[in-house]
């Protein structure tokens, strides 16, 4: 009993002296709009005003020297992509394209290697590391890294292959492999991210579950499809959301890795957006993309955020 | 999650089976496929100019060299780089650990108008791409005259709506008990924020830590929109420059991503678990 007085007394006296943080005095009611209104203001100057600017200079003829003069257009710059020269719709095509490979290889091979990783124990934490080490390295490193692995003349992967008897491929540098050379990179840098979360929820699952089961004679084909499958359905359905709206935003690996070519073979939104944007100064259409990209992912997110309370009790 | 002790032996005594050894092989080849890049990498950073672009390409240095980081040191600010990219990530993150734990302890411990309201808003950012703002901050950027600036670099990113919402989520399971207790004792605000709050939520503190200090130290787009200066390149800017303009330099541009990847692996291969546990966390790579 002494003791806790003593430590009650101690930290009331720190209360006093105590740093420059804790000594600030703030009445109770006004700490909250104290705390929000910095945090509220900046969120207004640096989100909701950028958006709001997005939104207004997709509907005029955007002049960047000067603002002033932008003719007002309406839909102009949204129906203008759909034009010939725009390069909207391949630009559209290819992240389609690069979503749709990413997502597809990303989910299954994220769940195999959870379950690989599941069977080990005193080893895991090597593996885990393996496996994940590509995630936490800069984008840009990668990039630079995969760019020689691929290259035509002097890569090892070129050289493996011509050891093989295989003819050297372009992978990067020709039209047809680009966009798939670029997103195999992409995959095999994510790999980790699913097998994490999928091995969080196969660590979830109880024990004893599985053991019923397998007592009832289960195979470990059955127990697989019959229990540990449903019952990681809404896991599955969390990294497939997350790994689709990751995917639309894919830009580092495009940039260093192609700039968007050759020609324009891996042109995504989000490098379209920035070479209308910047490169071509073209403000309304680079903003016009920007936005539909906005409305394409929203979906996604209004999924995801439903997704964030789990309904799986056990 | 992810502790040894927590791992279930599924495969109980059948430790030395067929099975077993097979597994083994996968997982093996797996942990291979990917680490085998970054070995190959480290070890070009020692090659030559020439061994590099032999076309029968080796695995071990033969002509073990040093000379591609000297060189790549003394032509290039590359440790200048690297102290950007270290100054800038630690700002961005302790301010982001401020302003979430802060927002989190106001959202999750006190009651007043709006608040619901408040925290939608917030939370419904996480939503935007990071291309949607792109262009438009960038222009904020310069209007600030804040182009090929540190300040540049930081004032963008120094809310974090999922730092919010993780924070908020935490601390709603600290007892309301100890914030009325030390309220009744006379506490001042920032003082129970300070001194109770805080030490309270260490373990999300640490994964919101570790994860936007790796996402800012990775991050490639905003500082390639905003720095032009030289010395003031982030490592991933810096590498990616490196492989624009010294294109045919292989060897430079090896050892310059074997910089930008080497401290980065030893940091995880020391704090595997927690850094793993902070990106899955988060789960917005």
């Amino acid at each position: 009993m002494a003791t806790i007085e003593d430590s009650r007394g101690s930290q009331a006296s720190d209360r006093t002296g105590n740093g420059l943080i804790s000594r600030l005095r703030i009445p109770r009611n006004a700490f909250p709009w104290l705390v929000l209104a910095p945090i509220l203001l900046y969120y207004f100057v640096f989100l909701i005003y950028p958006i709001l600017y997005a939104i207004w200079v997709s509907l005029h003829l955007w002049i960047i020297e000067n603002p002033s003069a932008s003719q007002f257009v309406l839909f102009r710059n949204y129906s203008d992509l759909l034009l010939p020269t725009s390069r909207f719709l391949d630009a559209f095509r290819n992240t389609l394209v690069y979503v749709i490979v990413r997502t597809v290889a990303l989910v299954p091979l994220g769940l195999l290697t959870a379950l690989l990783l599941y069977q080990f124990r005193r080893t895991q934490r090597f593996y885990l590391f393996c496996v994940f080490a590509p995630i936490v390295c800069p984008s840009a490193a990668i990039a630079v890294l995969w760019k020689w692995l691929y290259h035509p003349r002097f890569g090892p992967i070129n050289a493996q292959l011509a050891e093989m008897g295989v003819p050297r491929q372009g992978f990067i540098t020709e039209a047809g492999q680009a966009l798939y050379s670029v997103v195999a990179v992409d995959i095999w840098q994510h790999i980790g991210f699913g097998a994490v979360i999928f091995l969080a929820g196969l660590m979830s699952i109880p024990e004893q579950l599985l053991e019923a089961a397998r007592i009832d004679g289960a195979s470990r084909w059955q127990l697989f499809w019959k229990i540990t499958l449903p019952l990681l359905s809404h896991t599955t359905l969390f990294v497939t959301v997350i790994t689709l709206i990751g995917s639309f935003q894919v830009f580092d690996l495009i940039l260093v890795m192609t700039s968007g070519g050759p020609g324009y073979a891996t042109y995504v939104l989000s490098y379209l957006i920035y070479n209308e944007g910047i490169l071509r100064t073209d403000m309304g259409a680079a903003s016009a993309i920007s936005l539909v990209m906005f409305a394409i992912i929203m979906v996604f997110t209004v999924i995801q955020f439903r997704l964030l309370r789990p309904r799986w009790e056990y | 999650m992810f502790d040894n002790a927590t791992a279930p032996r599924t495969l109980g005594k059948a430790n030395l089976s067929l099975e077993r050894v097979v597994l083994t092989l996968v997982m093996l080849a797996i942990a291979a496929g990917m680490f085998v890049p970054f070995i190959w990498m480290v070890l070009s950073s020692f090659k030559p100019y020439q061994e590099i672009l032999s076309l029968k390409p080796t695995l071990w240095p033969k002509g073990f060299t040093v000379s591609n980081y000297t060189t790549l040191t003394s032509d290039l600010p590359f440790l200048r780089y690297f102290l950007n990219s270290a100054g800038v990530s630690s700002v961005v993150t302790l301010v982001i650990l401020f302003t979430s734990s802060l927002c989190g302890y106001v959202f999750a411990k006190f009651e007043f108008a709006f608040k619901e309201l408040f925290f939608m808003t917030i939370i419904s950012s996480m939503m935007v791409p990071f291309a949607v703002v792109v262009l438009p901050l960038y222009f904020l950027i310069a209007r600030l005259g804040m182009l090929d600036t540190y300040f540049g670099l930081v004032i963008p990113f120094m809310v974090n709506a999922f730092g919010i919402f993780l924070m908020r989520q935490f601390m709603e399971g600290i007892p309301g008990d100890l914030v009325d207790a030390a309220r009744v004792d006379g506490a001042g605000e920032m003082w129970i924020y300070w001194r109770i709050m805080l030490p309270l939520s260490l373990n999300a503190l640490s994964a919101l830590g570790v994860f936007v200090f790796l996402w800012s130290w990775n991050s490639l787009w905003w500082p390639f929109m905003i720095i032009s200066k030289s010395e003031l390149r982030t490592l991933p800017l810096g590498i990616a420059t490196l492989a624009w303009e010294y294109a045919t330099r292989v060897d430079l541009v090896i050892t310059g991503a074997t910089i930008g990847v080497v401290p980065i692996l030893i940091l995880f291969a020391l704090m595997t678990r927690t850094i793993v546990r902070g990106v899955a966390l988060t789960g917005m790579k």
